[in-house]
């Protein structure tokens, strides 16, 4: 920090200079308070649908027209709650379909790409960087374009119609891969070496050492993986038609209120939004930390 | 075995599971999806047809009204939300406390946790033509409601709209950590040169910034170009099919009017045009960054 000048302010040779500066100092002051202003109206507004949702799934049917609408709840009510769970749909199946997927996908994926992550940045064998090149330039296509592909093929393993179908591709991720190989590639190699001198193989190298120091990565990935299965919808719509094995995100678009139909169904609909958005936002409030940090490692060390 | 062969050997041996299901699902599947646009399906058989099903595809007006609402909606979505989420960004940044900005990030990225079936059928809601929210404001206020998912003018934009407000904050996250994590002598240099504030952050924080600015644009991009789910739920493609996005055609030739050759070939279309963008970004944020 530079000293301040103690010359009373008549005596500075320049008067315009530091009409110039507290000019400056004020308009930066002003300038902070309307960007600070801008920042919280922009949270505001975006968590305002979500706050619209929870609300309204709380309404009666007709509550939900009525104009002006109510920004604040007034004689709440479970109603639509106990509409979509007593529905004739299995609501409550399709809400542990997409559980059981999640955390398979979530579990199986990291231990699978962990391997796969710690082989690429601590093992050598031929042809090594031709795959990794390969896995990471499949990072760069939409996966849009292989739905059909992946479709056909499915189909012609006959896997449509099963847990399999939604667990499978799930499995291989590139970018859990690449994540998992740049954390990997910071772990000091005098930690292996020592472990090997102290006997331990191969499966322990990697599951005593690699993966314990790998902990915020994978935690961040884990949280990634759950959210993304869980919130996945064309995959499942394409492949499952089983009212049985749909998961909550497909399953809702069965729903009265999904479609464009009745009026009264918007509560219905924001209740089957709600339930679907707990377990994510659960998720995500328990792993925050990690998250944002494993979101950072891919984009910064790339 | 010696030891650089053991060594191999489980390179191999834990890459393989990994690789297997690579391949399967993510290799063979993108391979795939080039053979396919020169197949038609006959229950379940292949036959070859060669160009034809390009030939449709480049001759179907319907399939050039999805390339430019797909074009002119990446273009929107990706501008508008990295210059948005570069300011949040460096806002929060501007905060001394840690714990003030993480709880900024998590508060800004938890919309984008949220499904995004969720999130359509609130802003169906939100957007209704006669008691949703959007149009109660603006009777407040005197103007006439706007039927906007019905309107082929504000269709496009109002879906737009609606992912911006959601979809920032993966974006926000990598930009706050980003700025953090420049050099800070840089700052004390250009302080010394009497730079402060918005001089500070247009010439010093966002130059710095071009790589994390590049890898937003263009993840946010192939994001953008995949536009789904919002078209299914709230337009279905249309009005008159303004909406019409390549992702959208594609799911609609192959599952609703069963034409697997035609929509892989749409496919193929978006697969490319999103290689050639993620190419023209490259390039352009290249020529910016040297000077």
């Amino acid at each position: 920090m530079l000293k301040q000048p103690t010359v009373p302010e008549e005596h500075i040779p320049r008067p315009i200079q530091t009409e110039g500066r507290s000019w400056r100092r004020l308009r930066e002051k002003i300038g902070g308070n309307i960007t600070l202003l801008l920042l919280l109206f922009w949270a505001l507004v975006s968590w305002f649908p979500l706050y619209w949702m929870v609300l309204t799934s709380f309404k009666k049917g007709q509550q939900a027209q009525a104009l002006p609408p109510g920004l604040w709840l007034k004689e709440p009510t479970l109603e639509s709650y106990q509409q979509v769970l007593s529905s004739t749909f299995p609501v409550l199946r399709w809400l542990a379909n997409s559980l059981f997927v999640s955390v398979t996908v979530t579990v199986l994926g990291l231990l699978l790409c962990a391997a796969a992550g710690y082989a690429f940045a601590r093992k050598r064998f031929r042809g090594r960087d031709i795959i990794f090149w390969m896995v990471l330039s499949t990072m760069m296509l939409p996966g849009f374009s292989r739905l059909i592909p992946a479709f056909m093929l499915t189909l012609l393993l006959n896997l449509h119609d099963t847990y399999w179908v939604m667990i499978l591709p799930g499995l291989a991720s590139p970018y859990a891969v690449f994540l998992i190989r740049q954390f990997m590639l910071t772990l000091p190699s005098e930690l292996f070496d020592q472990a090997r001198i102290d006997g331990a193989g191969e499966i322990r190298l990697w599951w005593q050492i690699a993966l314990p120091l790998t902990k915020p990565a994978l935690a961040a990935l884990g949280t990634f993986t759950f959210v993304a299965t869980w919130n996945d919808f064309v995959w499942p719509l394409a492949v499952i038609n089983d009212l049985k094995l749909m998961p909550i995100q497909v399953g809702v678009t069965l729903l009265r209120g999904m479609e464009r139909t009745g009026r009264n169904d918007y509560p219905i609909a924001m209740a089957s939004g709600v339930l679907m958005a707990v377990p994510p936002v659960i998720i995500f409030f328990l792993f925050q930390q990690y998250f944002i940090r494993g979101l950072t490692i891919g984009a910064l060390k790339g | 075995m010696n030891y650089a062969k053991r060594e191999e050997m489980w390179g191999y041996i834990f890459v393989t599971p990994f690789l297997v299901l690579f391949l399967v699902f993510v290799l063979v599947p993108t391979v795939m999806s080039v053979v396919m646009a020169a197949l038609e399906w006959y229950d379940r058989k292949p036959v070859w047809v060669g160009l034809d099903n390009i030939d449709h595809v480049l001759n179907d007006k319907r399939f050039w009204q999805s390339v430019r609402n797909t074009l002119s909606y990446v273009g929107m979505f990706t501008f508008a939300a990295v210059v948005l989420a570069l300011a949040v960004a460096i806002r929060i940044t501007k905060f001394r406390n840690q714990g003030m900005r993480q709880g900024l990030q998590s508060a800004f990225y938890l919309p984008s946790v949220v499904s995004l079936v969720a999130v359509a059928v609130v802003w169906r809601y939100i957007f209704n033509n006669q008691f949703g929210l959007i149009n109660y404001l603006l009777s407040v206020v005197g103007i006439d409601p706007v039927n906007w998912l019905g309107n082929p003018q504000t269709a496009l934009p109002s879906l737009v709209l609606m992912d911006l407000i959601t979809g920032l904050g993966v974006g926000i996250i990598i930009f706050v950590a980003a700025v953090l994590g420049l050099p800070s002598e840089l700052f004390d240099a250009a302080h010394i040169d009497g730079a402060t504030g918005w001089l500070e952050t247009i010439y010093i924080t966002i130059p710095l910034l071009t790589p994390s600015i590049l890898y937003v644009a263009v993840t946010t991009m192939i994001v953008a170009m995949q536009l789904f789910v919002s078209v299914f739920f709230l337009t279905k493609g249309g009005p008159v099919g303004s909406t019409l996005t390549l992702a959208f055609l594609t799911y609609r030739y192959a599952f609703v009017f069963l034409k697997v050759g035609y929509a892989s070939a749409v496919g193929l279309a978006l697969l490319l045009l999103t290689l050639a963008l993620a190419v023209v970004l490259f390039r352009w944020f290249r020529s910016v960054v040297e000077y």
